[in-house]
Parts: structure tokens; sequence; C-alpha cells
């Protein structure tokens, strides 16, 4: 060894073990001080010690490879990678499609409840992530309040399924339309913002309309929240007596993850067209230089707008649905806290791709769910996942494609 | 049609003033060279045309049309574009992308066009693209169709500016030093681009300090020095003028 390579090797070890105790320096706030003040270190150590053996793990993995000694594991593995690859660039872009249309129609087929539970959660998410792309990813505008608009989707279908008994697919256009007007208004002062004092204002915005939720007591009741919410109907034919139509509501959870199913892919291939058009290019623009964008021939303040409103239309129909599922609303469901859940999946995703983004809603939602008994530190694993993305996938789980062709090719 | 006209043009910035009365004429079809000592005031002008920059008084009229307080976007679509002295590519965007917003003014299709995905909106796209793909073979870029504007080499990256701003179909160019950076060679294409580009009706403004290119192909010259203009006319006037001279030597 050189002594170069050794001093690199030592202070690797250094950072190593420093990190090791700034872990435990946040760990134990966090474990070891219970609710009646008595103070405790034997849990902290336990699940400190697990990190700490894990982390060492691939520490050794990581200095072995480093130093070559690993050498002859990685032409296999290279090779093995390269025909993975191969064979799965070698199947057509249809039969992909199909096999996963497949998997996703007859998931509740070989199912539980819960998985089922966990899949219509996940796919919630992946309306209002793909939602939040278009004003995020696309659009380059961070909005902090982006649960709002789910807010007002849902409260929207909630009213009117209360008080007019409108059904559920007829809310949905209505929802979305309410929901894009509250963009707008949400948007509109924020056109001549930039950076730090859009994220500010949206912040603002967002937690503006959990308040009017939570304070119009006449309208939304409150804290109590809104129940009596009916599930979406559907007319079956039926040959009972006659030919007649039959309306059924659809309570069983199968049921609704066909419906959010149908609104997940509806929003798919709506953001994935909005993307490839001219509008897409020009909210792309934006992102990249505004001011060039504008000298090009983009109204900005529109087309700024315009994301603000479609983004807030996919939020509102995502509302809709969460309403007809849960049967209630409250305020509480609308927290800042889901507005960061949200954007984290966008960032860990990779801003403005929409397969990057489903994995986003996957990795956040069903990891957390297969991990019950680590809830606790949900957070911590969170932020350390986070940490490790920015290290080693600074763009995202899979990044925007951009090299080669793009657009009607890649369809 | 195409032609451009300052009057009495007055820009401040503070207690700077930036742009003294200054006076431009671009006739259609005509090659017209702006140059002058640094800080002159050259870039500005080019923001006041494209409206990045608001008069202090002073008006401007393209054509018959008033544009004076015209938004960017709104000067774009009557028929002029500009490039950037620094390059202002969408960088993360491919080159034919990057002509394809040019577009953008000039097509009309919306958000439930484009999610319907109808039959005017496919025409218009393969419309777009086939104009910005003409605008990218026009400078020579063809075949970089397809490649991310970031990772051009710089000289490509200048010539995609000047193929995006074509791609908005202009009756007016405006290049803000486009030989900037560039070697011998690339210079001598860059010439040779832009006499076509002036030979196909559109006219040129051009802020220059290469002063081969200047003397090569512009019809006329404007001097401007502390953002006053103090000669316009022919190359050869304007090289002997002891004024420019003066301006020249006694930065
Ligand atoms: N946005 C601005 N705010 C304040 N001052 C400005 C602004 N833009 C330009 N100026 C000032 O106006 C003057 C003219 O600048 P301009 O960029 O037009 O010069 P230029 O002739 O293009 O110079 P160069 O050859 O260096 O590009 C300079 O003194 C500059 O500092
Ligand atoms: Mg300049």
């Amino acid at each position: 060894m050189t002594p170069v390579s050794r001093t690199d090797s030592a202070r690797s070890w250094l950072m190593f073990g420093l990190g090791l105790c700034w872990l435990f320096v946040l760990l134990w706030p966090l474990l070891g001080i219970g609710a009646d003040g008595v103070l405790s270190f034997a849990e902290t150590f336990a699940v400190w010690g697990r990190i700490a053996a894990a982390a060492l793990v691939c520490m050794v993995v990581w200095r072995l490879r480093r130093s070559g000694s690993l050498g002859f594991l990685d032409a296999p593995a290279g090779s093995l990678r390269d025909g993975m690859a191969r064979v799965a660039a070698g199947v057509p872009r249809p039969v992909w499609l199909i096999a996963l249309a497949a998997l996703a129609l007859s998931f509740p087929l070989y199912t539980e409840r819960y998985a089922q539970d966990v899949a219509v959660l996940v796919l919630v998410y992946v309306c209002l992530g793909l939602g939040l792309n278009v004003v995020v990813g696309l659009c380059g505008l961070l909005d902090l309040g982006y649960i709002a608009f789910y807010g007002v989707g849902a409260y929207t279908y909630a009213l009117l399924s209360i008080h007019y008994d409108l059904s559920f697919w007829l809310s949905l256009p209505i929802a979305a339309c309410l929901a894009a007007v509250a963009g707008c208004i949400i948007g509109y002062p924020t056109l001549r913002m930039r950076g730090d004092y859009l994220a500010i204002v949206t912040l603002g915005f967002g937690e503006i309309v959990r308040i009017l939720l939570n304070n119009w007591m006449s309208l939304t009741n409150g804290p109590n929240g809104l129940l009596g919410i009916k599930s979406p109907g559907i007319y079956l034919p039926s040959l009972a007596d006659g030919f007649s139509f039959e309306h059924l509501y659809m309570r069983k959870l199968e049921y609704l993850y066909y419906v959010i199913l149908v609104l997940a892919v509806f929003t798919v291939i709506a953001v994935r067209r909005l993307n490839f058009s001219r509008i897409g290019r020009a909210w792309e623009a934006i992102r990249e230089d505004e001011t060039a964008a504008e000298v090009m021939g983009v109204n900005t303040f529109l087309l700024k707008l315009l994301a603000y409103a479609s983004g807030a239309a996919f939020g509102g129909l995502a509302g809709v649905f969460f309403a007809a599922r849960m049967r209630f609303v409250s305020p509480e469901s609308f927290s800042f806290m889901e507005s960061v859940m949200v954007l984290a999946m966008v960032v860990l995703g990779g801003m403005g791709s929409i397969p990057g983004i489903i994995l986003g809603a996957l990795a956040l939602i069903a990891l957390p769910e297969a991990f019950r008994g680590f809830e606790l530190y949900r957070m911590l694993a969170f932020g350390g996942a986070m940490t490790v993305m920015m290290l080693i996938r600074p763009a995202g789980l899979i990044p925007a494609k951009r090299m080669g062709k793009r657009g009607e090719e890649a369809e | 049609m195409g032609h451009l006209r300052l009057s009495d043009v007055c820009v401040r910035f503070g207690g700077l003033q930036a742009l003294a009365n200054v006076s431009l004429d671009l006739e259609p079809g005509e090659i017209l060279a702006l140059i002058g000592p640094n800080g002159a005031g050259k870039t500005t002008v080019f923001n006041v045309i494209t409206g990045v920059y608001k008069v202090h008084s002073g008006s401007m009229v393209y054509g018959d049309t008033p544009m004076t307080g015209r938004r960017p976007h709104q000067i774009l679509a009557a028929g002029i574009a500009r490039t950037f002295q620094n390059i202002r590519l969408f960088t993360a965007m491919t080159a034919l992308e990057n002509v394809m917003v040019a577009q953008h003014c000039r097509s009309r299709s919306g958000v439930f066009s484009a999610v319907l995905r109808t039959r005017a909106q496919r025409a218009e796209e393969a419309r777009i693209r086939a104009k910005a793909l003409d605008a990218l073979a026009f400078v020579g870029m063809a075949e970089m169709a397809d490649s991310v504007a970031r990772n051009l080499p710089y000289g490509l990256q200048r010539r995609l500016e000047i193929a995006r701003a074509l791609g908005s179909e202009p009756r007016t160019i405006l290049l803000d030093e486009p030989a900037a950076g560039l070697n011998p060679a690339e210079s001598r294409d860059l010439m040779d681009l832009i006499r076509r580009i002036a030979a196909t009706g559109v006219n040129v403004l051009m802020v220059e300090h290469d002063m081969k290119v200047v003397m090569g192909i512009s019809d006329r010259v404007a001097v401007l020095d502390h953002g006053v203009m103090i000669r316009q006319g022919r190359p050869d006037e304007v090289q002997r003028d002891p004024k420019v001279i003066e301006a020249y030597l006694g930065q």
C-alpha cells in the first residue's frame, strides 16, 4: 500500500467513526428521553448497535472494493447486469406495458385486504406526486402547500355528496375545476417571485386553506370533519326482470382499488402527454431559464398559472377519491407534513420523471408499511435515505430521460 | 415590414444613465453592427428592444406597430428574436427541444388538446418539429438534434442559440457578440451563416467586438459610447472617424 492510500483509508475510517458518534447524539434524544422524564440508554444502544453493525459491513465492502480485493466479483456482476439490460431491451415496449397492466389488474385477486389498502394509498400518492411534478418538476416552482388542493378536492366532493347527493364521477370534473381555480388564486401572487420567497408564500397558502377548513364550522364542521360521504357508484346491467341498470355503491376495497387505478393511469397519461407537448416544453424552458423562456416567446405568467392550475387539478382528483374512500374528511389529513411527503416523493423519485415518481411513492408509502415495527425511527430512516440518495443518485431514483430520442419515438 | 426604429431612448439604472437619447434605424434586409467599448450600453439596447428592460423615455416602433412597453414574448411574436451575450440555453433540454420552444408563440394548442392528443394537436406538433429541424439544419446542426444542450461544445452552443432564435421565424434577429470565444475558423463559418441569414430577408442587428467580423459583413456600423450614439455610417467611414478612434483608445 502506498502512503497516500493509507491516509485515505485512515481518513475514511475516521469519518465513519465520527458519523456513528454523531448518529448516537442524534438518536439518544429521540429514544432515550422517556415521556415521564426518565433517561435510559439501553434501547438507544440496541438500535445504534444494529445500525453500526450494518454500516460496518457496508464500509468494509466499500473499502475492499476501493482497494481492489473484490475485483474478481466485478467482472461477473458487470456481465450479469449487461445481460439483464440486453434481455430487458430485447422485449418490446407493448409487452412490458401489457405485463404491467396484467399485474395491476389482477392485484386484488391474490392479495389480502391489507396489501390492497397499501396499494390504494400508493396510487393516491402517485396521483399527488405526478400533479406536484407538473409544478415542481416541469415548471421548476417550489410548492410547499400542494396538499391544499388535495383538501379542496376532498371537501368539494364531501359537500357535494352530503348536500346534493351528487355522484362521484360527476364530482371529479367539478372538483378538478375548483382545485384549478384555487391553484390560480394561490399562484397569482407568486408569479413574480422566485426561489425562497415562493416556498414561503406557498407554505403560507397551504396553511391558510387548512385553517379555513378548520375554522369554517358552518360549512366544514371544523375539526370534527364531515361524515356520510357516499362511495363511488356504478351502474351495472342486470337481467333480473327484463333488461335494466342497477345502481351499486362500490364500498368494497377491490372496487375502490380499480377506481384509483383508473385515476392514476389517467394521471400518468395526461402528465406524460402534457410533458411532451408545447405546453410541457414551455414549462421546462421556464424551469431552465425564466428570462430566456420569456424572450423566446413563452408567456411566463400565463404558463406558470397554467402549471399551478393543472397541478392542482390532479391533486383535486386525488382528493375526491380520498373523500370517497374514507367516507370522512377532516382538516388534519391536509397538514404541512403531507405536502412534505409528496414533495419528498418527487425529489426522491427524480423530478420530472414519471416512472421515478411512481417508484418514489412506492418507496415512501410501501416501504414504511413493510417495516411497521420500525415506525418510531421512520423520520430518521427517511432523512438517512434522502442523504444517501443525494450522494449516490442526485437526480433521483430514475432521473428524467434526456439522452437520445424523446417525444413521440419514446412513446 | 421589419423596419425597426428606436427614437430618443433613455434608460437609467439608479443614478447611472445607461442610454441617453439613443436613436437607431434598422432597415429591412440590412446587417447593422453595434460597436462600442465595454459598458457602453450595447446589451442594454438589446434588452430594451426585446422588452427585458423598460425605457425611461423614448419609443420603439416595429413596422407600423408601436412596441414600447411590450412584454418580451409579445416582441418575439412580432418577429424580433435574439441571442444572449452569455449563452442562455435551456441546458437540460435537447438541441431540438430548445429550438421547438421558440415555436411556442407560433402555435396554439392548449392543455386539453394536449391531454386528449387531438388530430389538430398532433399535426401542430409535427409542424413544430419540422420547423425546428429546418432551423437546426440551417445552422448545420441537424445531426446534433438529440444531444442535450449542456453537453454540446461551446462553439455549437453559440450556434444553437442562433438556431433557437431562427426557430421562431423572425424577421429581425439580434446577435449579442456571436463571435465571442470562437476560433478563427469558427468565426469565418459564423460570418457565412450571418450572410445566409440576411440573404433570407431577415435583418440583423449585431453587437461584436471582433473588427474582422464587423468590417467583413456589416452594411452599416453604429458606435455607442457611454450610452450615447456617437456615430452611424458605412464601415470604412466609421473606422476613420476620429471620435470613434478616441472612444476606443480612451477607455
Ligand atoms: N440590470 C442592470 N442594473 C444596473 N446596471 C446595469 C444593468 N444592466 C446594465 N447595467 C449597466 O449599464 C451599463 C451598460 O451595460 P451593457 O451591458 O449594456 O454594456 P455593453 O456595452 O453590453 O458592455 P460589454 O461589451 O461588456 O458587453 C454598464 O455600466 C452596466 O453596469
Ligand atoms: Mg454586452
